[in-house]
């Protein structure tokens, strides 16, 4: 997984990846191999999404202890 | 000399009484500052050292005497009028007998006090040190000045057996925030005379160590009305003004607003209040604390949501498209082999229909015709040439002969022979009449000779 790339830009690229397919402008060749990466492109983000929600939701609750 | 008369000293004295009495036998209304008031608690009397100041200098002195029980009134009447009670550097009008002692001298004895008098004056000093500040233009500078929200820090002045700090002490000590605010207290007197000075020096302390507070607090209370002329202070009224860390007032009265009070950055009737203003900024603090952690909440259900469903709708998208990309593939696929099969499979027929039906037959039938078919067409071949070389021959003979009549015709001496001339001038043929003028000779040529002629 391309650890340097941003959420925003992991989106851009699986948007890419479905009008490409969409359009079919993805030769059969290719096209497992971007199924391929559009899925490992959506379990990092599915990740960093619920790293994100554990994050904030440990920042509320220490804000709320030292109340 | 030996022979004047000498008096005593009583003698003269009871001179000086008797001729005063007789001169100044009335009361009298004077103006006059009291300078010192010599209030003597025991004996309850009052001797007042009543001066008269011009640009500084006392220009007069003489000794008051208010007798002890008329003090208690006139106090109590100079309290209820101007809120102050009888004190040192105070401007008063009073009504007095001019009496003479041999022992104690020359004094005035004060029979009644007008405090409206002191009122105006007090007045008049308090507009004067507001408007001093304001053309200054410093009057309203320590409003200026930064005050967090959460006053953590608090540089208080006050006397530390007081009931007014005992009050704020205790408001804030009941509170949950009490152990997040330093409070550190220098202790000065906060009324009569000797605040000016007392709160001046302390402030003057708290001037150096600044940066060790938020903000700082004159606190004073229950002390009654009294005693608040220090706060009209010009000079502590600068101080304030000028301070560099917001100061706030508590000094618990409910008459008109002292300068002080008005120059401060923020001014509260009692320290109660100014104990709960401290906490009503721990508490706004907290609200909007509350707030952003519910706003930060909001945000992340809303923005991890969103971002949740456009994942889902990504994953969903790309599966689907990947799907149908393939099922299209393979349609295409099958259909381009249904093609294959339907159209080889036509071809085929054809091929073979043809085969059957229209190349066997006509190879039997040309095979069977193949000798005679040469023959004729041999024959006619030559008939075909032969018949073409005749026409080109005499095709051509006729062009010649056409063409040999127009030469003829175009020939001008068939032309002079029908009885046309030619004229020449100058050896060229004459074609125009304005070519020759008169005297010029010109020749004409007939079919048969030539003529020579001069233009007349």
């Amino acid at each position: 997984m391309a650890k340097k790339k941003s959420y925003e830009d992991l989106i851009e690229e699986l948007e890419e990846i479905l009008s490409k397919i969409e359009g079919e402008e993805i030769a059969v060749d290719e096209l497992s191999s971007k199924v391929k990466r559009a899925t490992e492109i959506i379990k990092h983000c599915k990740k960093v999404l619920s790293d994100t929600e554990t994050d904030i939701e440990d920042i509320l609750k220490d804000l709320s202890k030292n109340e | 000399m030996s022979g004047d008369k000498t008096y005593s000293l009583s003698e003269l004295a009871l001179s000086v009484q008797s001729q005063l009495n007789k001169i100044y036998s009335g009361a009298y209304w004077i103006s006059a500052e009291i300078l010192k008031l010599n209030h003597y608690t025991q004996s309850g009397h009052c001797y007042p050292q009543l001066v008269e100041k011009k640009e500084g200098k006392i220009v007069a002195d003489l000794k008051g005497f208010i007798l002890s029980s008329r003090y208690k009134a006139l106090n109590d009447k100079f309290l209820t009028v101007t809120q102050k009670e009888l004190s040192d550097g105070m401007q008063i009008r009073f009504r007095c007998k001019i009496g003479f002692h041999p022992v104690y001298g020359l004094s005035l004895n004060i029979l009644d006090i007008d405090p409206t008098h002191t009122l105006g004056e007090m007045t008049r000093l308090r507009n004067e040190a507001i408007a001093k500040l304001k053309s200054e233009n410093i009057f309203d500078i320590n409003r200026k000045t930064f005050l967090p929200l959460v006053i953590k820090k608090i540089a208080i002045i006050s006397v530390e057996t007081s009931k007014g700090y005992g009050d704020f002490k205790k408001i804030l000590g009941a509170s949950k925030y009490n152990s997040l605010i330093h409070q550190e207290l220098f202790p000065a007197l906060v009324q009569g005379d000797a605040a000016v000075s007392s709160i001046s020096r302390v402030m003057e302390m708290i001037k150096i160590r600044k940066d060790q507070f938020d903000a700082v607090a004159i606190i004073r209370g229950g002390g009654g009305e009294t005693g608040l002329d220090c706060y009209d202070n010009y000079s502590l009224s600068k101080l304030i003004c000028q301070f560099p860390i917001p100061v706030l007032t508590g000094i618990g009265h409910s008459s008109n607003l002292t300068v002080a009070e008005q120059v401060a950055y923020k001014n509260l009737t009692t320290p109660s209040e100014l104990a709960s203003f401290i906490l009503n900024g721990f508490e706004e603090f907290e609200v909007k604390i509350h707030s952003s952690a519910q706003r930060l909440t909001f945000i992340r259900r809303t923005i991890i949501e969103r971002n949740k469903n456009n994942l889902h709708r990504l994953e969903d998208g790309i599966g689907k498209a990947a799907i149908r990309l393939l099922r299209n593939e393979q349609n295409l696929l099958s259909s381009t082999g249904s093609k294959i099969v339907y159209v080889s499979t036509h071809n085929l027929k054809e091929k073979k229909y043809d085969l059957t039906k229209r190349i066997v037959p006509a190879l039997d039938q040309a095979a069977l015709k193949s000798t005679d078919g040469h023959s004729k067409i041999l024959d006619d071949l030559t008939l075909r040439v032969s018949m073409g070389t005749d026409e080109y021959i005499e095709s051509l003979s006729g062009w010649l002969a056409h063409s040999e009549e127009k030469v003829r015709i175009l020939d001008p001496v068939q032309t002079l022979k029908r009885g046309y001339s030619i004229t020449y001038f100058k050896g060229a043929p004459l074609r125009k009449t304005s070519t020759v003028n008169k005297g010029d000779e010109i020749s004409t040529l007939l079919s048969k000779g030539e003529i020579k002629s001069k233009i007349i």
